[in-house]
């Protein structure tokens, strides 16, 4: 797993680049249903860099695809449960 | 004896790689993340139509008055070497007003979208403000976490913490906004306008869509920009009186949906993260190669989401 990191470090920190400023907005923004779409477009970026990062690595398959896209939903459909709440 | 070992070659089946689940734990195989992004939908379904048709039994729990809040307000202005606000019933009023409008043209802002400023209410209540200001907060739970949240806020604790107010009134609803049940909380603060010398000195009302709502009024007594009132929704009805004399809102039910929910996304989410580490990890040591997605890519984005979820079930502040 170190290797792996290393190898793919700038990709990372493109990626937590995006995903902490996703979280910064969340923290400011007061409206609720903004706070949702900033969370969907953090899971959308996570599922399009990781295509592009296997993409890029030319072990992109379809089974990998429908993986990072079943995650990515698991993720928006977990805080939409806790976004009820608000 | 059996069973007990059906059950733990199932929970093994389920949680770790190994031969049976062609070595990947098989609740990370996509039929089963498909089942379970179903039952979090079937649950979030299940919690919005419970909680609408028996509230007593599933529903927010919160324990929010106004003499917490107001008493906060006063330690907080205290050890900032300020004096106490004093509660004021017009301005409860005007808070009271303001949030049944929110919830009635289901709004979360300062300013409605029909224009209607928070000056309005306060005016309508007759409370002849020099200086007034608003602060909102939903999704709360309890007055310290409202006060926290204001006061971590540097506009929200800069109303809370200003000289120019002694008086303060507040409204906390629970009712349904902008798609989901909550707890609306609003803080009406204000100092009352002494006579026409004093208002010479001061500057035209000001209505900003920012967190510090302040307005001073000119020597005309009444705003030319706020609309007209309309009775029918602006003045209190029994009932809504009734809510400012409580002026608290306490709900206990059977079970707390806010508490829950936080933990079944929050545990999951954890449950998930360890089973993708141990999975990376028996697979290292293992050095079988498969054709998956990496699981640390998925570790970091559900890190990211615990954040999340941390983040929104503070509540909001406006």
């Amino acid at each position: 797993m170190k290797e792996h990191t290393k190898k793919h470090l700038w990709y990372y920190v493109s990626f937590l680049a995006v995903e902490l400023t996703g979280l910064g907005l969340i923290f400011y923004l007061a409206d609720k249903n903004l706070q949702f779409l900033t969370v969907c477009f953090m899971a959308s970026f996570y599922i399009g860099w990781a295509i592009l990062h296997h993409y890029h690595h030319h072990n992109i398959s379809i089974k990998i695809m429908i993986e990072y896209i079943l995650i990515g939903l698991l993720g928006v459909v977990v805080s939409f449960l806790v976004f009820q709440q608000i | 004896m059996i069973l007990y070992i059906l059950m733990k070659d199932f929970i093994h089946h389920l949680l770790f790689p190994r031969e049976s689940n062609n070595h990947r734990a098989k609740i990370l195989h996509h039929d089963s993340l498909i089942v379970i992004i179903c039952l979090f939908l079937f649950v979030t379904s299940l919690f919005a139509a419970v909680s609408k048709t028996s509230p007593d039994v599933l529903g927010i729990s919160f324990n929010i008055t106004s003499s917490d809040l107001l008493a906060m307000t006063n330690q907080k202005r205290q050890e900032n070497g300020l004096g106490p606000l004093s509660m004021n019933d017009q301005l409860a009023s005007a808070a009271d007003q303001k949030a049944n409008h929110m919830f009635a043209n289901n709004y979360w802002a300062h300013i409605a979208p029909d224009g209607t400023t928070p000056w309005f209410f306060i005016k309508n209540s007759g409370y002849e403000y020099l200086y007034a200001g608003e602060n909102l907060a939903r999704g709360f739970t309890s007055s310290i976490d409202v006060i926290n949240a204001w006061m971590t806020s540097p506009t929200h604790r800069e109303n809370m913490l200003s000289k120019n107010y002694s008086d303060v009134g507040f409204a906390i609803k629970e009712g349904s906004l902008t798609g989901s049940d909550t707890v609306l909380v609003v803080e009406e603060l204000g100092s009352k306008y002494a006579g026409q010398n004093q208002a010479q000195n001061t500057v035209q009302p000001t209505a900003s869509p920012t967190p510090i709502v302040l307005a001073v009024i000119s020597s005309a007594p009444s705003p030319t920009s706020v609309p007209t009132p309309t009775t029918q929704t602006l003045t209190p009805t029994p009932k809504q009186q009734e809510n400012i004399n409580v002026a608290a809102v306490q709900n206990k039910p059977l079970i707390d949906s806010k508490s829950v929910s936080n933990k079944i996304a929050l545990g999951f989410l954890i449950l998930l993260i360890s089973i993708l580490i141990i999975d990376a990890v028996i697979i290292e040591r293992k050095k079988i190669v498969r054709v998956v997605a990496h699981n640390l890519d998925h570790v970091i984005f559900l890190i990211i989401m615990i954040i999340v979820i941390i983040i929104i079930s503070r509540g909001i502040i406006l």
